[in-house]
């Protein structure tokens, strides 16, 4: 079965002219979220993922290492 | 941070309206009965600003005034917000969350309340009016009911700071969160600045309870110390206004936060000017106020003659 990686509603992101930010409403209170700079690779991800992309193109296309981070920093994850 | 300004604010604040039906004594706005301003955005304005907010990419928008809701379109502006999935913040007095405003709150998504309660009810009333702490912890149990994700917001007086575990508790057994900020000399508050603001001994019990509930949201460089002073982390530096975060008054002028509304640190009208120019000709601001360690609005605000923040300075040197 593929392994679908997706972006959660909770997580926004945009490109700035170095890099990009990541804004984590992780835990829905008021004002109660974290904001990260991240490399552009990570903006291509995250633009890349539009929705939902299998886990094996991801990996292709930009690297299995990555993409573990990003998974693990609850950026991206897995599609049920 | 990158060396670069951003592209857009992460985060704004937007005071809707300075109209308020309390006038409370401490007010950073000077909110009151009747004190709209004549030029605050009409509704189509307002969808404009919000259509650009949308467009810039602005993550998080908090909504405060006076008392949003006495705006008749505030409901309407709030679904237009979230409809967009931009995250949205409100920080309301409590008093007017009827059932139907209720009803519409709950449908929607992202959004989260921030109620003030500024002690226990001899405390709070004696700031915010008679018979309003009752109105809050009513609010607070019908939001608990509908299960909206609220916090408490408390503003540390010099009257309220001892009553903190009482008031956690209070938020705490209503589901809520409880939220601390900082008395600062804006609005109202530089009136009442030698009446309400901390002691130097009650900064020191201060920074101990917040070591003792990790929970407990600041946001505020004051509270990243400890009571001896030493810095938890490297934010003391990084005030976040006009760097990543900007306050837009009710008729839409630009600042660079809630607390330095003074006419030289205007940059702008999102009407006028629109809000990507004010918010690129705010990062010519912060070279008038990023000299001052801890909070620049303090600083400003209280004329300390050395032009710092005094009790951040009290705290690290003992002055």
């Amino acid at each position: 079965m593929t392994t679908k990686l997706a972006r959660p509603d909770h997580i926004k992101f945009r490109r700035e002219a170095e890099g990009g930010l990541v804004y984590d409403h992780e835990n829905y209170g008021y004002e109660d979220a974290s904001m990260y700079e991240v490399s552009d690779t990570v903006i291509d991800i995250l633009e890349y993922v539009d929705g939902e992309q299998p886990r094996q193109a991801l990996e292709e296309k930009f690297s299995p290492a990555i993409v573990e981070t990003l998974l693990q920093r609850g950026v991206i994850t897995n599609v049920e | 941070m990158s060396s670069e300004p951003l592209s857009a604010p992460v985060t704004i604040t937007w005071e809707v309206t300075l109209g308020c039906n309390l006038h409370c004594d401490h007010c950073l706005s000077g909110s009151g009965p009747g004190h709209q301003m004549p030029n605050e955005l009409t509704t189509d304005e307002a969808r404009e600003f919000i259509t650009e907010l949308d467009q810039m990419d602005v993550f998080q928008v908090n909504i405060g005034g006076g008392e949003p809701f006495i705006r008749p379109d505030m409901l309407e502006l709030l679904e237009e917000l979230t409809s967009r999935d931009i995250s949205t913040c409100v920080s309301t007095n409590g008093t007017q969350l009827d059932e139907a405003t209720l009803d519409r709150i709950e449908a929607m998504d992202p959004l989260f309340l921030q109620v003030s309660m500024d002690g226990l009810q001899a405390e709070n009333d004696a700031i915010r009016g008679d018979g309003v702490y009752d109105q809050v912890v009513d609010a607070l149990k019908r939001l608990e009911d509908r299960d909206i994700g609220t916090t408490v917001n408390t503003v540390v007086t010099r009257q309220n700071v001892e009553d903190l575990s009482k008031i956690y508790d209070l938020a705490e057994s209503h589901g809520a969160g409880l939220r601390l900020n900082r008395f600062r000399p804006s609005g109202r508050g530089e009136d009442t600045w030698d009446k309400f603001r901390l002691t130097e001994d009650q900064i020191r019990f201060l920074h101990d309870w917040i070591d003792d509930h990790p929970d407990v949201r600041t946001g505020d460089s004051f509270f990243y110390l400890n009571a001896l002073g030493e810095v938890r982390n490297n934010t003391l530096k990084q005030c976040g206004a006009g760097s990543m975060t900007c306050l837009v008054d009710p008729a839409g002028d630009v600042f660079p936060c809630a607390f330095t509304q003074w006419d030289h640190l205007a940059s702008g009208n999102v009407t006028d000017d629109g809000f990507q120019t004010a918010w690129d000709e705010i990062a010519n601001l912060r070279s008038r106020i990023d000299d001052h360690e801890g909070c620049p609005a303090v600083a400003m605000g209280s004329s300390d003659p050395d032009g710092e923040d005094p009790q951040l300075r009290a705290i690290l040197s003992g002055d």
